[in-house]
Formats: C-alpha cells, structure tokens, sequence
C-alpha cells in the first residue's frame, strides 16, 4: 500500500531525552516492529509516524511524500493504542464505522465494510453491544477493525496485547499476523517482547536509546547479532571480551581472563575483540576437558524440549542449553560445582563496537 | 468482639441520630405544626395569592437563566484549564474554587462596588462622560442577580467540566483524530458526550444553589424581587407560619428532587472515570490567531465578572461612595467593640464557626465511616443524612430550627447554640464528603498489612488509618470554617442583635448605607477564606475540586 522512508528524524524533549536521528524503511506491505526496551524510543517514533509528535529535524515520506507537516487526520493512518481508546460512549458498530463515517462514505458502503470486517475478525456478533460489556479480547479485535475500516494505507499498532493475558496474546498475534497478510497493509508494531516481535515481523527494528541498532529478519537479528546490545537483548548470545594473543589463517586465538578461547575471525594481535557465541552452541561437562575453561555452575532450568543452564565464568554469566538429560541428572545428583565448557566455533559472531 | 460490634453501632448511629434531631424532626413537625396549626394564611391562600407565584416564577426563571449563564461562562474556561498548558495552573484551579467558597454577602459587597452605581465600572464611565451622576448599575435588579449567581457557579462548571476533561483517556481522542474527525466532529462525538454526567451534574447543583438562594437576592432584589427563601423569611418575620410552611414544603419537593438526581449522576460519572490523567494539553503559542484572540476575550471577560468583584472588595473597605472619600473607618469599626463595632461580630463569627468546625468533624468522621460500612443499610443512610442539607434551604433548617427546637426549650433568649447547628448541618455535605474521598483513597492493602501486623483495630485507626486521612480532615475542617463563617441566610434567621456574626453584620451595614464597615468587613472574611483555602490546597495537592 505504501513505503515508509524515515530519515534522519529527531526529537528532543524538555526534559533532555533525544530520540534519533532515525533512519528506518518499511517496504510496501511488510510488517516492520519496532522493538527495545522501555524508554527506548518506540512509542515516540510511533507518534512521529502518526504526526502526533512533531519531528523536529529530518523527514518522513510516504511513497516519497514528505509528511511532518500533515495532520494526523489526513495521513490516512490507522492506529490501535495500547490501551485500545475505543469510544466508551458508542456500540462496537459505532466504534467501527467512524472511520467512514469520517471520510463520509455513503451508509450502505460503511455497513458493508463494516459486516466484513466483523466477519474477518470474528466480532459479528458484538456489532451491536455497548464497549463496556465486551472482553480485553474482543475490544481488541474491535480496535483493529476501528483501525482498519476506512482502508489505511498505512497501520500502526502500539503494544495492542500487552494488556492481555499469555494465551491470548499468542492467539491474537497469530489473527494479526493473518489479517495483516490478507489485506496487505503496511504495518508498523510496537512491543517491547522479543517473542512477540519475532512471532509476528517480516522485520524487526531493534531501537535502544533513541536509536535503531539493527534492522533485519528474526532469523538475521537472531544469528547475527551487529552488536553487544542486540546480542544481549535478544538474549541470543552470551558476549566475552578479550585480547587477540594469536592470529592465524582466518583462526584467533583470543585470552579471556586466564583463559583462552580458539575462534575463526580476523583481527590484529594485541587488540581487544568482542564475541557473540549463541546458548545452544555453548557445550559443557562434568569432567574435566584439555583446552576448555571452567565455570561455577548456578541454576538449570527445564524448558520445553531442553534445560537452560546458567553458569558464571568469573563474573560473566554464561548461558547454555542441552538436551542431554543424563548429564543433566548428573549434574544435579552429584552437586558439583565446578564445570568444564567450551564452544561449537562455527557460529561465533565477531560483533563490531 | 461482640462489645466491639457494639461500640462500632454506636459511633455509625450517634452522627446519624444527631442529624435526625436537629434536622428532620424539625422541618418535619415545622411544616406539618405550620401547615395544620393555621396560624396565617393556609397553603391554597398562599399559593393561589398572586405574590406567591410572581415570587415562584422569579426563583424559577432567575434559577434557570442563571445555571445557563454559568454554563455558557463556565463550559470555555474548564475546556481551557483542562487543556491549556501555563505555568502556575495549580495556583489558577486553586483561586477557581475561592468564588465558590466565598461569602454570598461578601459577593454582594463585591458586586456592588465592581458593578453598581459609583462602583468602579460606573465611576469609569463617569469620569469618560464627565458626569456628575451615576451612569449604570448593573449590580441590582434581575441582571445583579443572575450575575451574582453566574460569579458563583461559572468557577464550579468549570472545575467540574475540567476534572472530566481531565479523566478522558488522550488515546481516545488521538484515535478519533486518526480515523479523520476533526476538531469540531471529535468535540461533538467524543468530548461531549463524555463531560455529559458532568455537565448536567454542575447544571442541576447550579440550579439547586439558585434555586434555594438567599442573601444575593435579599440584597440585589430590592425587595422586588424575592426567591421563595426570601419570601419564606419574610412570612416568618411576619409570623405567618401557615405561609412559611406551606411555601417550605413545595420548595423541599423541588429541592430534594433536585439533589437526588444530582447524587444519582454524580454515581454515574464516577463510575464512568478511567485512571488516565495524562491529558493531552497545548501552550498558549500554539494556538492560531483566532484562537488566541478568542481565548484572550473569554480572559478578559472572566477576570471582569470573577476577578473584579473580588479585588474590588478591596477598594470597598477604603472608599466610602457616600462621601466619596477614602477612609479607613471600615477597620477602626472591625476593632471597635460595643453595640455599633465590629468586635462582637467578629469574635461571634470565629467562635460559632470553629465550634461549628468542631462539631462537623466529630459528626462527619463517623458518618464518612458509615459510608463504608459492609452493614446493609448504613451506607445508605448515612449518605442520606449527609446529603439532606443540600436539599433543605438554609431558611427552611433555621425555620425548623427556631420554631420547634428553640422555643419550647427556651433557647430563642440567646439562640447561638442553634447557630453553630445550623452552620454545622449547612457545612456537612462537603466536610463529611472530603473525609469520604480521603477515606476512599486510603490503599485497604496498607490497612490488611497493618492487621497482618498485629494491630488492634484501634491501633490501626490512631496509627495507620488517621494519620492518612489528616489532609482530607483537614481540608474537611477549612471547607466547614469556610462554610461557617460565610452562612448568613440560616444565621440571620436565628441570630437576635447579640448574635451577629460580621456576615450578617455586613447585611445589617449595607442596609444603613455603612458601605465602608460592610466592605472592611467583606475583606476580613475573604482574606480570611483565601488564606485557609490556599493553605489546604498545599495540604490537600489540588485535590480539593473533587470534594464537589
């Protein structure tokens, strides 16, 4: 429907946060989150998409159409806040048709549009209940389909489940997911959980501080973590620090600690390199292994289909999954302490700083 | 634990009892006495006499117009305090609610100096024209009185329609404007709609407040023109009960009417509130031209109809129109003691209303308990109890009050302690009200840790309960004073020379044309309200609006 361009955009607020400059493109019909921490910036960049925060540097274009200084009502957005907002004083119909109502569709064209899209969202049968006597559920579903009804070229959602309990979470992302996908719009989404953001994004924008840190698929973010903060965010990756002690034919010998650890890579001895290694490529043992290091075991815990283990390796906590149940028990039986890890080096990411 | 449960009854039923005493038999047996006795006239002479219902059809008229008046003045500027953003707007909201709180004489001083003849709007225009006498008098007749009433009720729309505005989810309106409603389609849809409960809140206390007004009209009217409160005074004074009574018993029909559909929205909009407070607001700067011009016009006009009143109390105390002098006599006569100063009023003054803030206290702690009582029945009565006095007239309690309490007990030699009653009673509804938000607000998660802890109930209530509720019992405590020392309608009623409180004193002023007296004595109270007000907006953070 439309391609988002926003470049270099920037807002300072009274109280000394800045968020930007943002550069960031949604290609026509994907679904792009923004995803970080709270406080990151998300919601803001929302709002300035929306135009109800005023960029105030640098452009927003629409299909090459710079939008700072139109309206929000005029950029023919649709948006689903948060708190959903449906108007407490109308029916769910109400809620629906304001849209066209708005644009003033004729009455037929609203009713039609307003029935199908019902139908889509499974809501037909809440068309005419007051806001107040449907669930958190439903009054999402009505909030998408508020948001949808007048044909936006371009749909914001802003945390809409965070208020909902897991189940439905999952659900609802899932029928977002799928709507989305049938009438193509170009979708922005804002959560702050990773599971989230990588269940439901062709894209997903990492933005931390103001910033975009890294944009690219779930799998791309996931495997290539560009740096320290993705890494750790996405909890894709256990982060070391360390001199390069040798350098070989694409191999590093790398000290960390007392300890030195073997990956491929290059880089000039003497200087410090950080590493991203992922927790199912992280291997241990209880006995004792030449060449690996050592680490205090703290805590497993069983998750579906493997057991994460956490370690600390003098003061950096380690991360790593198995699916070795016998190791697990024991580990566990024997009370012991002190384990042997090492690395699958393939997969270790060289991050740039 | 049984003893306990019995104490608890006790305390819940003693305000609830008191109440009963000193405010339902008596306008009960008043009216009734007053109606069968047939001392006067009977209740088809008085309401087919054509006085009556000139009287009648005035109260109604000037009721509505002026609850319309406040609403057109009231609706731009709680629009404008919800959304404007400017520096020192708590200040501004606290100041709001003093023209609520002030004296109704006070007012009147006000107004005519603001407004009447030689006040400063005509000395203005004279001075312009050159002429030697007096041009307008806006401050008497119809126009002085529903201005007067539109000063009073203009400030109430507006916090009411403000803290409405306040309570309206941003996203809510961010969703109309992105689904393309403009500004004027999101007002009608979605703002209207919204501040409704407590638009038609404010109209009706508006109304009840107009509709039952007393010293405005007895001194604005010229004797013209008369609200039934007016003419029931008038019949007393004249000791035609049977007239008295019968003109009390339909007004406390329209009056309770009123007050329950009040009380009846009032739950409704509560419950409609969400928690957001976090409305979206807009500097002045920002505004378009037109805007601005508009919003500068309704400044002016504000600070014109409730700013000048006040501030021209100020020029009332110094300057005497008669002799067209500036004096200060109005002081001297404030600590002149004997039977022509000011001391002994004054001095009544402060005592009938701190013994009045005293007793609404200990009645309106209890009550405000009450209110929350888990045993069927209490909460609702109670309620009752604390809500009648907005429905009884001020006249109407002092009628029922003299005729069947202070006579048959001797009282009416010296009738102060009836004062104090009657300024209690008047008060209550906003002390026990106050308490009962602070009560409300209290976390029962604090209470249950108290328990949890080992508290006796006891303890909870002087360890952990009161000193949470101090700053709503405070500002419980500033509204009953305030309250007290304003009353004059109950008060002139009851009082005899001996009793004068300096409100009735500046009636008593401006009746011989002692303007100076009145206006010295005019600022005292108001220095004296805005002071207690400012110092409880400090304790109470702005949440004094919700006590309304």
């Amino acid at each position: 429907m439309v391609k988002i361009d926003l470049e270099g955009l920037v807002r300072e607020f009274a109280d000394g946060t800045k968020i930007g400059p943002i550069d960031l493109n949604i290609r026509d019909g994907e679904l792009l989150t923004l995803l970080g921490p709270s406080g990151s910036g998300k919601t803001t960049t929302l709002r300035m998409i929306a135009g109800f925060i005023e960029a105030e540097e640098g452009s927003l274009l629409f299909d090459g159409q710079d939008m700072v200084d139109i309206p929000p009502r005029e950029r023919n957005i649709g948006m689903v806040f948060q708190s959903v907002a449906l108007f407490p004083n109308m029916t769910v119909y109400q809620n629906i048709a304001f849209g066209p109502e708005m644009a003033e569709w004729s009455h037929e064209k609203t009713v039609e549009r307003v029935e199908e899209l019902a139908d889509l969202l499974g809501i037909r049968n809440l068309l005419f209940r007051k806001v107040s006597e449907i669930s958190g559920g439903e009054a999402q579903r009505v909030g998408l389909a508020r948001a949808l009804a007048k044909q936006p070229s371009l749909l914001l959602l802003d945390e809409p489940l965070s208020a909902l309990d897991p189940q439905l979470r999952e659900r609802l992302q899932a029928e977002i997911r799928r709507i989305q996908k049938k009438v193509k719009v170009t979708t922005i989404y804002v959560t702050h959980s990773q599971d989230e953001a990588f269940a439901i994004s062709d894209r997903v924008a990492i933005i931390n501080d103001g910033r975009i840190e890294q944009v690219g698929t779930p799998e791309e973010l996931y495997d290539r973590p560009a740096n320290e903060f993705v890494a750790h965010f996405l909890g894709s990756g256990n982060v070391f620090s360390g001199l390069v002690a040798e350098s070989s034919r694409g191999n590093l010998k790398i000290q960390v600690d007392d300890n030195w650890f073997e990956i491929p890579g290059e880089g000039e001895i003497g200087t410090e390199i950080t590493f991203s290694v992922k927790p199912e490529d992280v291997i241990f043992s209880d006995s004792l292994q030449e060449d690996w290091a050592q680490a205090e075991l703290v805590s497993i815990t069983p998750q579906v289909g493997s057991f994460k283990v956490t370690l600390d390796f003098s003061g950096i906590p380690i991360i790593a999954l198995t699916h070795d149940e016998d190791l697990v028990k024991r580990l566990r039986v024997n009370g012991e302490k002190t384990i042997a890890f090492s690395f699958n080096t393939e997969s270790i990411i060289i991050l740039r700083n | 634990m049984i003893k306990q449960e019995h104490w608890n009854y006790v305390v819940l039923a003693f305000p609830i009892v008191l109440l009963f005493l000193f405010l339902v038999y008596p306008v009960v047996i008043v009216i009734i006495s007053g109606l069968m006795s047939g001392t006067g006239s009977s209740f088809i002479e008085t309401w087919s006499a054509y006085n009556t219902q000139f009287t009648a059809t005035f109260t109604l008229i000037q009721a509505s117009v002026s609850t319309l008046l406040a609403l057109l003045v009231g609706i731009p500027g709680g629009l404008l305090l919800a959304r404007l953003r400017f520096r020192g707007k708590a200040l501004i909201r606290a100041l709001i609610i003093v023209p609520f709180v002030l004296p109704p004489i006070v007012v009147v001083v006000g107004f005519l100096q603001m407004f009447g003849s030689f006040g400063i709007i005509d000395s203005f225009l004279m001075l312009i024209t050159q002429s030697p006498t007096s041009i307008v008098n806006f401050a008497e007749g119809f126009v002085g009185i529903i201005l007067a009433h539109t000063f009073y009720n203009a400030p109430l729309v507006m916090l009411l329609v403000s803290a409405s505005m306040e309570r309206l989810n941003p996203e809510i309106e961010e969703s109309a404007e992105i689904l393309g409603a403009d500004s004027v389609s999101r007002f009608r849809r979605i703002t209207l709609p919204h501040i409704l409960p407590a638009l038609s809140a404010s109209a009706i206390l508006t109304f009840l407040f107009c509709f039952m007004s007393f010293p405005i009209v007895l001194s604005l009217g010229n004797g013209v023109y008369r609200t039934l409160e007016v003419q029931m005074w008038n019949a007393f004074r004249w000791s035609d009960y049977g007239e008295a009574s019968s003109l009390a018993l339909v007004q406390i029909l329209i009056t309770i009417t009123l007050a329950i559909t009040y009380i009846k929205l009032g739950r409704v909009s509560e419950n409609d509130s969400g928690p957001t407070s976090s409305i979206r607001t807009t500097r002045f700067t920002r505004y378009k031209l037109q805007e601005k011009i508009a919003i500068l016009i309704y400044l002016i006009l504000i600070l014109v109809l409730i700013g000048g009143p006040i501030v021209s109390i100020i020029r009332a105390a110094f300057f005497d129109p008669i002799r067209q002098v500036y004096t200060l006599e109005g002081f001297s006569y404030l600590f002149t003691a004997g039977s022509t100063g000011g001391l002994g009023p004054l001095i009544n003054s402060l005592f009938y209303g701190g013994l009045a803030t005293l007793l609404s206290l200990i009645i309106g702690i209890p009550l405000a308990y009450a209110h929350r009582s888990r045993t069927r029945g209490i909460p609702l009565l109670s309620s009752t109890m604390v809500l009648l006095p907005l429905g009884i007239s001020s006249i109407t309690l002092a009628y029922g009050l003299m005729t069947v309490i202070a006579v048959p007990t001797g009282l009416n030699i010296n009738p102060w302690p009836l004062i104090v009653i009657a300024q209690t009673i008047i008060g209550l509804p906003f002390t026990a009200r106050s308490i009962e938000i602070g009560l409300r607000n209290i976390d029962p998660n604090i209470l249950d840790q108290a328990d949890s802890l080992g508290a006796s109930r006891l303890q909870r209530l002087f360890f952990v309960e009161l000193p949470l509720l101090v700053p709503s019992i405070l500002v419980g405590a500033v509204f009953a004073f305030a309250m007290a020392i304003g009353e004059m309608s109950a008060t002139l009623f009851i009082a005899l020379p001996q009793n004068y409180t300096l409100a009735v004193a500046i009636y008593d002023n401006l009746g011989v044309r002692r303007f100076v007296q009145a206006g010295a004595s005019a600022l005292f109270l108001v220095i004296l309200c805005v002071a207690a007000f400012l110092s409880m907006e400090k304790i109470s953070e702005g949440s004094t609006g919700g006590t309304l």
